[in-house]
């Protein structure tokens, strides 16, 4: 394995889906290559980064701004009641 | 808060679902008591301000009440919430205008013929995760996301930050699970250049 091919696979290793034996050939090339050892590191890092930076701290979500309750309220008095036969919603159905 | 003039604040999800379904204003107003914060905070993070927010969150509500009828209780309120906003997200991020886009070829690692890496590489990791707590390191990763192109971005957010796992996003995006994982890879590779420019320059 040389560092493209590391590089290539450090996806599906932090996943967990690299195959048992291309894991062990995985690892080794660890021990033998500083700069991909680094570039683990560093790819392992962003995830974490990218993770713990974006998170909402509980303390800092207040509640939402009355305005925008009394926007939606508004908005939906307009629509009525839910259709009973209508088109499916389309945003809530995708991904449900 | 919860819904004003009602006697609605504690009841549980399922009655809570039960009178959405009936029409309950008082109802809807719960709904956008209890979930309404934790859908603008999801919003924020992929739109990455105020006012688009808002704007998804509203348009995520419509849909909900639209669609309240096709919710079958096999998801948590919460959950199927979190999947409307995202979509209405989307809705709003296709037609937003990006500026600040990064060449994503430029942050790509660099290899020699014969595959090796063609640059040094630093492990900038543990004094970067040292200062994971510090407003300046938020806003630094928070920027360095927001340079990703779109198509990039979009599956970092959903993946790493949303935790939609690759069918799902996939389902989202509209792409294969393929093309998830390739373009994860790529934006996280990215934005490793991004933070790397940041952390080895020991500007932090």
């Amino acid at each position: 394995m040389n560092c493209r091919e590391f590089v290539e696979v450090i996806v599906d290793y932090v996943h967990n889906e690299l195959p048992e034996a291309q894991c062990v050939i995985f690892e080794q090339h660890i021990y033998q290559c500083s700069g991909c050892k680094a570039y683990l590191e560093t790819y392992r890092a962003t995830i974490l980064l990218c993770k713990s930076c974006c998170e909402t701290p509980a303390q800092a979500e207040e509640q939402l701004p009355e305005t925008l309750v009394q926007a939606i309220l508004s908005a939906k008095k307009c629509l009525g009641k839910p259709p009973l036969d209508g088109p499916a919603g389309s945003s809530g159905e995708t991904l449900v | 808060m919860e819904a004003s003039g009602t006697n609605l604040a504690g009841v549980g999800e399922e009655a809570l679902l039960l009178r959405l379904q009936q029409g309950d204003d008082d109802a809807f107003e719960l709904l956008v008591r209890r979930y309404g914060t934790r859908m603008m905070a999801v919003a924020r993070r992929i739109l990455g301000n105020d006012s688009d927010a808002q704007d998804a969150v509203q348009e995520a509500f419509l849909s909900a009440f639209r669609s309240i009828d096709k919710f079958d209780g096999r998801s948590q309120l919460g959950t199927w919430l979190h999947r409307i906003t995202v979509n209405a997200c989307l809705m709003r991020l296709r037609k937003q205008q990006r500026r600040n886009e990064q060449d994503i070829e430029r942050l790509l690692p660099s290899f020699e013929p014969n595959g090796h890496l063609a640059d040094r590489q630093t492990d900038w990791s543990e004094p970067a995760l040292a200062q994971v707590e510090r407003q300046e390191t938020r806003d630094l990763v928070r920027q360095a996301i927001d340079q990703l192109p779109e198509d990039y971005r979009t599956v970092l957010l959903l993946r790493d930050i949303e935790e939609l796992n690759t069918a799902e996003t996939a389902a989202a995006l509209g792409v294969s699970n393929a093309l998830v994982k390739t373009r994860l890879h790529r934006a996280r590779q990215a934005l490793r250049g991004i933070l790397g420019e940041h952390f080895q320059g020991g500007a932090a």
